[in-house]
């Protein structure tokens, strides 16, 4: 199968998106099945210029390693590439959870770095993201994430992705499906707006460290959700410390949600959500 | 912030973006993994390794030949 949703995936994470023409069909043949993510470093220079020097190598490949050699990439910017639908050449002999040769059963990712664990702060916020998103639309836990260091036979065959600590990545790409690793829901709040205009609820946190609110558009009964936007959150670790939180300055912030969204409130003790929404929608209290 | 990269032929998404964005549950109620296969056995894949490790073009070597000869860690 070619994997049709990509785009959608990646644009979700509020990052900007390039879809490399003919990615819908470029692959080493299609999938078998998408079961997880394997991450990866690009390992190209720092002194390479641009956002993503080696798009043209992970799409059309080397004299001795044929394109694609992943399916997304991931640029110092936090833009992300969609390059192909299909089977590409990332993981090589590899094995995990009982998967056997995960290239055409995991998806993989290569960020822009050059393998001595730097990167960017965007990148740090928009690899995760990614990853979340991924394992959102194909149903998956944030369990079926792994490095290529950790799927790679024989063992130590291979580093990658430095820097980028497999249990960290897990605990930031909180999925926000069952078991999902790093989530504890403190208290379920239902809105019920007045009206389709713009609105303000205000919702009390727990002043931690992982302090943060999951909004929840509701499902139809189509199983699509109707949008909803949420332009800001203004959030303060306490009414004396008045230092504010607002998602809504992060990187490639998207006001609108079609499906449910993590905003990180560290610290916060109360949030005003501003919001528009012509259905009712959850919010989660996330400790 | 670094601009994208440019590409001849791309379609790029800015954030703030209104194109519809279709949710997992639209993916899954159009059946999108419909004709997904089971994973590989052990013969599959040893059939798979060694197939790149034949072609001109291979991302493995030799050195990988032997890979799925051990059980797992």
């Amino acid at each position: 199968m070619y994997v049709p949703w990509l785009v959608d995936a990646a644009r979700s994470t509020g990052y900007p998106v390039v879809e490399v023409a003919g990615w819908q069909t470029r692959g080493h043949g299609g999938m078998r099945a998408v079961e997880g993510v394997v991450g990866h470093h690009t390992a190209t220079a720092d002194s390479a210029p641009g956002d993503y020097p080696s798009l043209d190598i992970v799409t059309n490949g080397r004299a001795d390693l044929a394109g694609p050699l992943c399916n997304l990439g991931l640029g110092r910017s936090g833009t992300i590439y969609v390059v192909a639908a299909g089977c590409a050449y990332h993981a090589g002999a590899s094995r995990w959870l009982g998967f056997l040769d995960l290239n055409d059963e995991f998806l993989g990712i290569e960020a822009e770095s050059a393998g001595t664990g730097g990167w960017t702060d965007a990148q740090l916020d928009a690899y995760p993201k990614l990853v979340a998103a991924l394992l959102r639309y194909m149903s998956r836990d944030v369990d079926r994430y792994a490095g290529h260091k950790d799927v790679c036979v024989p063992a130590g065959r291979k580093i990658d992705p430095v820097g980028i600590d497999t249990e960290w990545l897990r605990h930031r790409a909180t999925t926000g499906t069952p078991g999902t690793m790093g989530v504890e829901i403190l208290e379920r709040v239902t809105v019920t707006p007045p009206d389709a205009g713009e609105h303000t609820v205000r919702v009390f946190l727990s002043g931690g460290p992982g302090a943060a609110i999951v909004v929840r558009p509701r499902l139809g009964g189509d199983g699509s959700a109707r949008p909803m936007w949420v332009p800001g959150i203004l959030a303060w670790g306490s009414d004396h410390a008045g230092i504010g939180h607002n998602p809504a300055q992060m990187p490639g912030y998207d006001p609108k949600l079609t499906s449910h969204r993590r905003y990180e409130l560290p610290g916060a003790v109360w949030a005003d959500v501003h919001y528009s929404a012509a259905e009712p929608f959850d919010l989660d209290l996330v400790g | 912030m670094t601009e994208p990269t440019k590409i001849d032929d791309a379609v790029v998404y800015e954030p703030g973006d209104t194109t519809p964005i279709k949710t997992p549950e639209e993916w899954d109620a159009a059946g999108w993994d419909a004709d997904r296969q089971s994973p590989k056995t052990l013969d599959e894949a040893r059939a798979a390794l060694t197939a790149r490790i034949a072609a001109h073009d291979a991302p493995d070597t030799e050195a990988d030949s032997g890979a799925y000869d051990a059980l797992e860690g």
